[in-house]
C-alpha cells in the first residue's frame, strides 16, 4: 500500500474540518427570548470551554504512520519516498495555562519499512502547545510542536530539528477519560553540514492514531 | 549534592548516546531514496550462482550463468530460462566456463558426466572426455591465456570421506581434453584446483589449488610447485587472475583465519592484503574503464567475511558499501540489501554493455536476497545492483 500526498492530506483535512463547523456554528439565542434565561448545565453549554488553568492531560496513542514525501526527490526514484506505511505511537503531557490553552511535551515513535526490506525509525521529541474546546460530550484540539528526533537507518543514524502540526477528536468515555482519533503532520528535515551537505532532505510524515487521555 | 552528579552523568550519558547516534557522512533519507525493490527472477531467490558468461555480440548479445543448471537470457529480455544443454533440461550442471566465443557446461545427466561446447549461433557439441580417470566428474572449468581446463575429480562418491577424493587437471585440444602435466594429476583432497590465469607478461600459466601454486609455460609442459614461504606458496589459494600488468592471488590461512592478496609483477610478490579483509578472497575482477579493482570474499561465519572492496587499483581498495554513484552499489543501503554480509563467488564485466554481474551465495535468509545481480555504468554513474 503507498498512499499518495494528496490523499494523506484530504485524511488530515477531513478530520479537521470534522470538528471545527460544529465548534464555531454555536446557535446564538434567538432575538426576543425571554429575558430570564432557563438554566444551562455548565458541562452543556457550549459558550464556556471546560478546560480550565490547572488542569493536566497524560495521553498514550498508537497508530498509522504515513510517509508523504522526501524532498527534494532523487531523479533515479522521482518523487517516490521508498517507505511504506507504518506504525507510531506517542506519549504525551499536557498542562492548562490558560482556559483552553495546554504547553506540554510529547515523545513519540515510528517504523516504515524500505523498499529494500530495511526499516526506518523516528522518535521524535517535542515541546507543544494546543487550544482544545469541548462540544459534549466531545472534545477537540489543534496545536503543534517543535523538538529533535533521532532517526535510525541501516545501522546509522540521524539527530535533527523536528516539527509538527495537527488535532484530534475525543469522545469522554468517563470523567476521566477521553478517546478519540488524532492527526499530526510531522516535518522531519534531515541537514547535514560541509560536504555532506548533499545528503540534505526534508521528510513529510502523517501520523493518524488512536489515543487514549487522562485528565488528571 | 549526589542527586546532581547523578542527573549530571545521566545527561552526559544520554549526550554521548545522541551523539553517537549522529552520522553527518550517512544521509538517512538519501540513502532510502536511492533503494530499490529487487525482484529477480525466481531461479536466483536465495539460490547461489557461480558465474556469469556471454555468447554473441551486439543485440544478439545472450548471458548464461551457471548454478543448479545453467540459465540463459537475452540482451535485452528481463525473463531467465533453463538452458537445454545436449537436448535435455532435466541435468545438473557440475561446472561453466566460457571465454566470449565458446562456452562450456559439465553436467550430470542420464547418470553420467558430460563436457559440451558451444557457439552462439551452434547447438551443443560433446566433448570427449576418455582421458580422464573412469567415474571422475568433471566439477571446475577455466579459461586462461587461450585456452580451457577442466578438474576430473575422482572418488567424489563417499562425501562423507573426502580423504580418498583426487584433482587432475586437463586441457581442451580440439574437440577433446588431455592431460596437462603429470605434476598436475591425481592431486591430493587438500589441491583442488581453484583457478588458473595467464601472465601475458612471463607468457607463464598460474595453477592456483588449495595448497599452492604451479607454473608452467604451456599446459602440457613441465608444471612447477611454487615454493613455500615465496609469495602464496604451499598457501590456500582461493582466487587468482591476471591483470592490470600484473597476477593477483586471494589466499586464505584457515588455521589463523587471516586473509591474504599477493600481487607478481616483475619477477616479485607483494603482499598487497587490505587490513579491512575479513574472508577468503574469492572473486578477483578488473574493470579497465572506469579503472576499478573489485575483491570479492566468501563468509567466515554470519558477521564476519562477505561483500566486496572496490578501488581503482589495489592499492585502494574499499569497501563497496559507499553513499557514492561511483561506487558500482551506488549507496549504502543497497549495498546492504543485496550484497552486504553474503558470500561472493565470481564477478563478470561486460565491457560491451558496461554491465557488472556479481555471482553470490545469498543464503536461506528470510529476506529476499538473490543469487544473481548487475549494475549498469552510464558513463558517470553506477545504476547500483538490482537483482536479475
Amino acid at each position: 500500500m503507498k498512499p499518495t500526498t494528496a490523499a494523506a492530506l484530504g485524511l488530515a483535512a477531513l478530520l479537521a474540518t470534522a470538528a471545527l463547523p460544529s465548534a464555531f456554528c454555536q446557535e446564538a439565542p434567538a432575538e426576543g427570548s425571554p429575558a430570564e434565561a432557563p438554566e444551562i448545565d455548565p458541562a452543556q453549554d457550549f459558550s464556556v470551554n471546560p478546560f480550565l488553568r490547572g488542569e493536566q492531560t497524560i495521553a498514550i496513542g498508537a497508530g498509522l504512520h504515513i510517509p508523504l514525501f522526501i524532498a527534494p526527490g532523487d531523479t533515479a526514484t522521482g518523487e517516490r519516498t521508498n517507505l511504506s506505511l507504518g506504525g507510531d505511537f506517542s506519549f504525551s503531557y499536557q498542562y492548562f495555562v490558560a482556559r483552553g490553552l495546554a504547553i506540554g511535551g510529547s515523545i513519540a515513535g515510528a517504523f516504515n519499512g524500505t523498499v529494500g526490506g530495511l526499516s526506518l525509525f523516528t522518535a521524535p521529541i517535542a515541546f507543544t502547545t494546543a487550544y482544545w474546546w469541548s462540544i459534549a460530550p466531545f472534545e477537540f484540539d489543534v496545536g503543534g510542536g517543535v523538538g529533535g528526533y533521532m532517526m535510525r537507518h541501516d545501522g546509522d543514524g540521524m539527530l535533527g530539528l523536528f516539527a509538527k502540526a495537527g488535532g484530534g477528536a475525543y469522545w469522554r468515555s468517563a470523567s476521566a477519560w477521553s478517546v478519540g482519533l488524532q492527526t499530526y503532520f510531522w516535518l522531519v528535515p534531515e541537514l547535514h553540514g560541509g560536504s555532506y551537505s548533499e545528503y540534505t532532505r526534508t521528510g513529510g510524515f502523517l501520523e493518524v492514531s488512536v489515543s487514549a487521555l487522562y485528565h488528571l | 549534592m549526589k542527586i546532581l552528579h547523578r542527573a549530571t552523568l545521566a545527561a552526559l550519558a544520554a549526550a554521548a548516546l545522541l551523539a553517537s547516534s549522529c552520522n553527518n557522512s550517512y544521509g538517512v533519507f538519501y540513502s532510502i531514496q536511492q533503494e530499490t525493490e529487487q525482484s529477480g527472477s525466481e531461479y536466483f531467490k536465495k539460490a547461489t550462482t557461480t558465474g556469469v558468461y556471454k555468447l554473441g555480440s551486439g543485440a544478439s548479445t545472450a548471458y548464461f550463468a551457471s548454478g543448479t543448471k545453467l540459465y540463459t537470457r537475452g540482451l535485452a529480455d528481463s525473463d531467465w530460462s533453463v538452458e537445454s544443454i545436449g537436448g535435455t533440461r532435466d541435468y545438473r550442471l557440475l561446472a561453466a566456463t566460457g571465454n566470449g566465443t565458446y562456452l562450456l557446461a559439465s553436467i550430470y545427466a542420464s547418470g553420467a558426466c558430460k563436457l559440451l561446447q558451444r557457439e552462439a549461433a551452434t547447438a551443443w557439441t560433446e566433448i570427449d572426455i576418455s582421458a580422464i580417470p573412469a567415474g571422475s566428474w568433471i566439477d571446475g572449468l577455466y579459461f586462461a591465456g587461450g585456452a580451457f581446463f577442466a578438474q576430473a575429480h575422482d572418488n567424489y562418491e563417499n562425501e562423507d570421506d573426502e580423504t580418498d577424493d583426487t584433482y587432475s587437471l586437463f586441457y581442451l585440444s580440439g574437440t577433446s581434453l588431455l592431460a596437462c602435466d603429470a605434476n598436475l594429476q591425481g592431486l591430493n583432497y587438500e589441491r583442488s584446483f581453484s583457478g588458473v590465469a595467464y601472465d601475458t607478461s612471463t607468457l607463464t600459466f598460474w595453477y592456483a589449488t588449495r595448497k599452492g601454486l604451479f607454473s608452467s609455460g604451456n599446459p602440457d609442459t613441465l608444471a612447477t610447485a611454487l615454493a613455500s614461504g615465496t609469495g602464496p606458496g604451499g598457501l590456500t589459494a582461493t582466487s587468482i587472475a591476471y591483470f592490470d600488468s600484473a597476477l593477483f592471488v586471494g589466499v586464505y590461512d584457515y588455521d589463523e583465519d587471516d586473509p591474504y592478496l599477493y600481487r607478481l609483477s616483475g619477477g616479485s610478490w607483494v603482499n598487497v592484503t587490505d587490513s579491512d579483509f575479513e574472508g577468503p578472497p574469492t572473486a578477483l575482477c578488473y574493470i579497465t574503464a572506469p579503472a576499478k579493482m573489485l575483491v570479492g570474499e566468501a563468509l567466515v561465519s554470519s558477521s564476519t567475511g562477505g561483500g566486496y572492496y572496490e578501488g581503482s587499483s589495489y592499492s585502494s581498495l574499499k569497501s563497496g558499501e559507499q553513499d557514492d554513484k561511483s561506487y558500482v552499489a551506488r549507496s549504502e543501503s543497497i549495498y546492504s540489501t543485496t550484497i552486504g554480509s553474503r558470500a561472493v563467488n565470481a564477478f563478470f564485466w561486460d565491457d560491451d554493455n558496461d554491465t557488472l554481474f556479481i555471482s553470490m551465495s545469498p543464503g536461506a535468509s528470510s529476506a529476499s536476497y538473490y543469487g544473481l545481480y548487475s549494475t549498469v555504468y552510464d558513463g558517470s554513474t553506477w545504476s547500483g545492483w538490482e537483482a536479475e
